[in-house]
């Protein structure tokens, strides 16, 4: 197998890549060269050598895949994080620093909630952050109190497991 | 953690006693919980309606990386003699049964039981080639750790520091390198030039070159200290590896089998590790054929 270098590597590859990535992206198209950054420097970064590429495009699209569904979920969780913001009073906003900072708080809970069942997630969330008493959780997504108890409990072990 | 706010489940309660019991040794462990719960308390719970809602696709599901059925055809891992290199020895563990070797100037080799290791002293030092199985390796006080490589058939580890595990699972042709203390360098079985991995990190090799880095859980070397860690799996699975490590057997009737279980469960004595199980879900523990049985 002929050994790739990495310039060799960035220059066949990074512009398809660029498209790939902006055919995915749609409006937010200018993360593209972002995306194309990180997706090249795990690959300068990583373990697996370059001259064993035998697929060089399918693996940047794997790495690349990964750091996209990453990229949406941190869309989806500020944006859902700046619409509850933006019914609070004006004197309550915080600076963009603790907005940044909560949002890479955030990012981590979820990493650690990946894989719980929706109905473990919600339960978890509900109790621990938002505080909402059992009975209320039971309520709210059709299951008995004790149920919402194990869920909590699950939720719990799997974070700290993961932590 | 607000979970002592609700003692009046029994079962809840008995679940986090064995839990922190079995932790209470490592002051890991009592960190873990405190970041957890300080994580929790400082999140607002603005950012909480994003979290309550599962992504679309899970991370794990796409990456991937691990997927495989092909056998490593590497010729290297057949053992052989090269010019007078004296042939591997073989040591196996039966289920419920451990073993540890002393390896002179390196350290000492704890075997999980289930284990299949070929063991043979090189000019170098040590060569350990791991089938399948667990094995954790623990360095002597100023040993010369360099000189000791660990191989499977997806990977070669060479330990800088002291204390580290390597499984390999065969069915799945797949290697776990995970670091408890210090740093080891590995890498693919075919790759000279190794990377670091260090202390509470782990790094998955799967054939093809295929590998992953990720952080290390209590999981890896739970078996160490007597314990199996489960995470959301089938409870087949759990008694499966309880059954490996006690060397009792066990069973439970298929409607049970799927059952997801989570948590921390002592190897010994594994009576009371059914007991434990079967309080929690409401289910009941029967003798058999000189083990044990879950059933409704």
């Amino acid at each position: 197998m002929r050994p790739w270098t990495f310039d060799e590597l960035y220059r066949e590859h990074q512009p398809w890549l660029l498209g790939w990535l902006r055919a995915r992206l749609g409006h937010g198209g200018d993360r593209a060269p972002d995306l194309s950054h990180d997706t090249f420097e795990r690959l300068l970064r990583g373990a697996t050598p370059m001259q064993a590429l035998g697929q060089p495009r399918a693996y940047l699209a794997t790495v690349a895949r990964g750091l996209l569904i990453d990229h949406f979920r941190r869309q989806d969780l500020e944006a859902a994080y700046l619409a509850e913001l933006a019914l609070r009073p004006e004197a309550e906003q915080p600076s963009p620093e603790a907005r940044a900072q909560v949002l890479e708080q955030l990012m981590l809970i979820d990493r650690l909630l990946d894989g719980l069942p929706p109905k473990v997630r919600a339960a978890f969330v509900l109790a621990q952050i938002e505080d909402w008493p059992h009975e209320r959780i039971a309520e709210h997504l059709g299951v008995s109190v004790s149920s919402v108890k194990k869920y909590v409990h699950r939720g719990l072990v799997q974070c700290l497991l993961a932590l | 953690m607000r979970l002592q706010q609700h003692p009046d489940d029994p079962a809840l309660r008995e679940a986090w006693r064995a839990w922190l019991a079995a932790h209470a040794g490592h002051g890991a462990a009592w960190q873990r919980v405190e970041r957890l719960q300080t994580l929790l308390t400082q999140v607002p719970s603005a950012g909480s309606a994003g979290l309550r809602r599962a992504p679309v696709r899970r991370r794990r599901a796409l990456l991937g990386l691990l997927v495989g059925s092909a056998a490593a055809s590497s010729a290297w891992w057949l053992w052989h003699t090269e010019g007078g290199e004296p042939l591997a020895e073989w040591v196996e563990t039966a289920p419920g049964e451990r073993r540890e070797l002393a390896l002179a100037g390196a350290g000492r080799v704890l075997l999980a039981p289930g284990s299949r290791l070929g063991w043979r002293r090189t000019a170098q030092g040590h060569e350990l080639e791991l089938l399948r199985g667990q094995l954790q390796f623990d360095s002597e006080q100023r040993a010369k750790t360099h000189t000791l490589t660990v191989r499977t058939a997806e990977a070669w580890v060479r330990p800088l520091g002291t204390r580290f595990t390597v499984e390999r699972s065969p069915g799945s042709a797949r290697t776990t390198v995970a670091v408890q203390e210090a740093r080891v360098l590995a890498a693919a079985a075919d790759n000279p030039s190794g990377q670091a991995v260090h202390a509470g990190q782990r790094l998955l090799l799967g054939p093809g070159g295929r590998q992953q880095l990720e952080q290390a859980g209590p999981a890896d070397d739970a078996w160490v200290r007597g314990l199996v860690l489960a995470l959301d799996q089938p409870l087949a699975q759990l008694l499966a590896q309880l059954q490996n490590h006690s060397g009792v057997p066990l069973a439970c009737d298929p409607e049970l089998a799927g059952q997801r279980v989570s948590g921390s469960y002592p190897i010994a004595p594994v009576a009371d590790t059914l007991r434990l199980l079967a309080e929690l879900h409401g289910w009941q523990v029967q003798a058999e054929a000189g083990g044990w049985r879950l059933r409704r």
